[in-house]
């Protein structure tokens, strides 16, 4: 089977049908994971890895084509499929359609697992970088730079920022007003951050 | 260790309606856009054309799920994760299959063994020792169908639990 057929399958009725039938997101997950169709498209992208772009294209095509603005995006499982292809296939692209999907109104399931791998790839980053006793960090994302950031917090020290270049070392950048970061502005930014926390 | 959470839900916003269990506990809700209500029928339609024996009920553009249809009065978005909760919150006891009765609540759990479905029973037929049960349920954000309670797609489970909150007479 061709990627166009594979492709034309996830953005079938048949299998919007059988994906929005969920009442939960571990539910959804576990399906997705399972999807004969997915199997087929990561099998595909396994043995034809310079795809990966042409899913990650048709994933933003996809995202643009919502003809009625004001309901769910009807191409949303087809979507989160992508995504979720992608985040198993080529994390660099899969960050980068997290990005435009957090940024993309009227999602659900897509939104849900964008955010799902945003959580996982931090708490990857927060199991990396254990810390002794006494010491406790918070991974925090700048919305200003857009650059991924690791608050220490050692007992009786003030707060140290450094940033983090991942896969190498750390650099220090001086002291900031972290706290000022909230959480909206987290949601505008965080992909931004989450596309350099894959190298 | 503390991690900052990032993506919270749309939940979280000042217009949500609170729904509260029997006991008061605050149920968390999650807030789904509206549904375009003809791509649900043409879903509804490729779904029917797996299970001829469903029976299509409703569509509804406001977006609630099973647990929302059944504890909400289908106004809330409820994640099945919190189902167990809601039993205990609302005064549900588990029973066996064999006592159940219309009104009464199916838990359905996937190959995993987790919670995946719930629906309310609505008919329970007597042929002799076979009781053939029918629900009303709701299927993720779209349609709510009546059907023997076995006719799901296999993604929404098997039956698994039956609950009540019936006062024994």
């Amino acid at each position: 089977m061709t990627l166009s057929d594979l492709l034309e399958q996830i953005e079938s009725v048949h299998f919007a049908a059988q994906m929005n039938i969920f009442s939960g997101f571990r539910s959804f997950r576990r399906a997705l994971a399972d999807h004969e169709y997915v199997d087929a498209l990561m099998d595909h992208l396994k043995r034809h890895p310079h795809d990966n772009e042409r899913v990650f294209q048709r994933f933003l095509d996809l995202l643009d084509k919502n003809e009625r603005p004001e309901f769910l995006h009807p191409y949303d499982p087809a979507l989160a499929c992508y995504l979720w292809v992608l985040g198993e296939t080529n994390p660099r692209l899969a960050y980068s359609a997290v990005e435009h999907a957090l940024r993309t109104p009227r999602l659900w399931w897509a939104r849900r697992l964008a955010q799902y791998i945003v959580e996982k790839a931090q708490k990857t980053v927060s199991q990396t970088i254990a810390l002794g006793p006494g010491t406790s960090f918070s991974v925090v994302f700048s919305p200003r730079d857009q650059s991924t950031f690791l608050r220490y917090r050692f007992a009786g020290l003030q707060p140290l920022r450094k940033q983090l270049s991942f896969g190498t070392s750390s650099t220090d950048v001086g002291p900031r007003e972290e706290d000022k970061v909230d959480n909206a502005s987290f949601r505008e930014s965080a992909t931004y951050q989450i596309g350099r926390m894959a190298g | 260790v503390s991690v900052l959470l990032l993506g919270a839900s749309d939940a979280d916003s000042s217009d949500e309606r609170p729904i509260y269990a029997r006991s008061g506990w605050r149920i968390p809700q999650e807030k789904p856009d509206g549904m375009d209500i003809e791509l649900m029928r043409i879903r509804a339609k490729e779904r029917k054309s797996w299970r001829g024996r469903i029976i299509l009920r409703s569509l509804s553009p406001y977006p609630y799920n099973c647990v929302g249809m059944i504890f909400a009065s289908r106004r809330a978005w409820i994640e099945i994760d919190y189902i167990y909760r809601i039993f205990l919150e609302d005064g549900y006891r588990q029973i066996s299959r064999d006592d159940v009765k219309q009104g009464d609540v199916i838990l359905y759990k996937n190959y995993a063994g987790e919670p995946s479905h719930v629906a309310l029973v609505v008919m329970v037929e007597k042929f002799g020792r076979t009781r053939n049960i029918q629900v009303l349920s709701k299927w993720g954000p779209e349609a709510e169908y009546i059907h023997f309670m076995e006719d799901v797609p296999e993604w929404l489970g098997k039956p698994a639990e039956f609950y009540t909150e019936r006062i024994d007479q």
